[in-house]
């Protein structure tokens, strides 16, 4: 069962052109979507959501079409996003007395425990928070009615990695529960490393990798040559390269063959920012 | 729905403590006019402005892309800009004419209660198609954008009025003021509904 299924989803601005997006979270799982700013992540959520019309495709979510059954679908999302939230002479207190009137499921003992984890004070106002604080607030306030999708739009983008490490936890948390899944578009690569399932890799409007992250890490490798060998090379075996002064790096898909096939060469394993870049610099799909 | 209008409602706190400051001064003013209707009409206005106001708050706080992640339809959210705007133009018809009328009867001028019904009917005739206009504008424009348009609107209409002055001023004239405050409210009632639909349209084809 999936929480989020996503099928050629197209959205055609005068600059920008969301192409045939695909995409799935299965339950209980944490998707890392990645990718750099202006590729199309934010768009895709967007769509997800229901905040623009698409030019084509689906979203299911937990198997029911959401242009038809959003309203009632959307008492079990949660969305955090970097900036959009409540206005900023607002303090937690007030976020609550909304909130209840908004989901059916709204606990505010539950919110008040958040309140208490983050040491947040229910009556300071949000401009008065630090950017961090901010953050959690936003998270608090997302996790309180008790959402079994949780669909994050850079949530830990400016933050230092105390705040950040907190905040991981705390989705690592609230994924125990095979029921619940989410969503996280980071281009911090690294917090995705620590969190997520599987890593989809949006580039320029166009879904470029859908993988288990454990699979990416496991196969893809970094191979270094010097410059005088890479002419001997097979363009096929690798994804994309980078010249030095001295030497050349190459992004390759399965690392243990290539360890057979080019003995000589060093070959490390690739982180998932490694993977990214070279894509990204690439073009490839 | 509820929960969007107390949203509103807490958004707008500092900016409504500013407009009980205004009625204050208004108060006063009402004192040495001869004409408490004026004064009536100006806090009418603070009123009106307050859910325009709501939107700029909104836009500030980047809301609008917040609010679609929320299990409300698009058709309450408009909806509830516009309970806002009809609750906020009563209630500056009623404090507006209510302020005039105590201060009349403190002067010992106590007022005609024909004259009270006209003024408040007017008033918040006047309100409702300010909101009317105000709004879809707002859905489409943004704020900024849509003030500077109603002024061009306003402009436009005060030319083309003073162009056919003359049969219009002669027919309002001979108009019975009760027949001239039925057929405004009227008109600003079906106005109203009219620029909830012409709203409802803009926001469900929009990308937030």
């Amino acid at each position: 069962m999936t929480a989020i299924r996503v099928e050629g989803l197209r959205k055609r601005y005068p600059r920008f052109e969301l192409k045939n997006v695909s995409l799935e979270v299965p339950r209980g799982s944490i998707v890392g979507f990645i990718g750099e700013n202006g590729a199309g992540k934010t768009t895709t959520i967007k769509a997800i959501i229901g905040a623009i019309r698409t030019d084509g495709g689906t979203v299911e979510i937990f198997g029911r079409d959401f242009a038809r059954h959003g309203k009632a679908l959307k008492q079990d999302i949660a969305v955090v996003t970097e900036e959009s939230f409540f206005h900023e002479e607002f303090a937690a207190k007030d976020i609550a007395l909304v909130m209840r009137r908004m989901y059916v499921r709204w606990d505010d003992a539950l919110f008040r425990r958040y309140l208490d984890r983050f040491n947040l004070p229910a009556d300071r106002r949000i401009k008065e928070l630090s950017r961090g604080m901010r953050m959690k607030l936003a998270i608090a306030t997302a996790l309180s009615h008790h959402p079994k999708l949780l669909i994050l739009d850079e949530p830990t983008s400016g933050l230092d990695p105390v705040v950040r490490s907190e905040i991981l936890d705390v989705f690592l948390e609230f994924i125990q529960d095979e029921e619940r899944s989410i969503l996280f578009s980071s281009h911090i690569t690294t917090d995705l490393e620590k969190i997520a399932d599987y890593i989809v890799f949006i580039h320029d409007g166009r879904v470029v990798l859908n993988r288990p992250k454990d699979e990416l890490l496991a196969e893809y490798g970094i191979m270094k040559c010097g410059l005088n060998e890479l002419e001997r090379v097979d363009a096929a075996d690798y994804v994309g390269v980078r010249r030095y002064d001295f030497g050349c790096e190459m992004l390759v898909r399965d690392r243990q063959a290539m360890r057979r096939k080019y003995p000589h060469l060093t070959i490390d394993p690739a982180a998932v920012e490694d993977i990214m870049l070279y894509y990204a610099r690439s073009g490839q799909s | 729905m509820t929960g969007f209008i107390l949203k509103d409602l807490l958004t707008l706190r500092r900016y409504m403590k500013l407009v009980a400051f205004a009625m204050a001064v208004f108060a006063v003013m009402t004192w040495y006019l001869d004409n408490p209707a004026v004064v009536s009409a100006m806090i009418a206005v603070q009123f009106a402005m307050l859910p325009v106001a709501s939107f700029s708050y909104d836009h500030q706080a980047r809301w609008e892309l917040f609010a679609q992640t929320l299990p409300v339809s698009r058709r309450e959210i408009v909806a509830s800009k516009y309970v806002l705007s009809i609750a906020f133009s009563a209630l500056g018809t009623i404090v507006g004419v209510g302020l005039a009328l105590g201060v009349c009867l403190l002067k010992g001028e106590p007022a005609e209660s024909r004259d009270v019904a006209l003024a408040g009917g007017f008033i918040f005739g006047a309100s409702l198609l300010f909101q009317s206009v105000m709004i879809p504008l707002i859905f489409k424009f943004g704020v900024e954008k849509s003030r500077f348009m109603l002024l061009t609107v306003m402009g436009i209409a005060a030319l083309l009025g003073a162009l056919a002055n003359m049969p219009f001023m002669d027919w309002l004239a001979e108009t019975s003021p009760e027949a001239l405050m039925a057929g405004a409210l009227a008109g600003a009632v079906m106005l109203t509904a009219v620029s909830f639909f012409i709203s409802r349209a803009i926001y469900e084809a929009r990308d937030i």
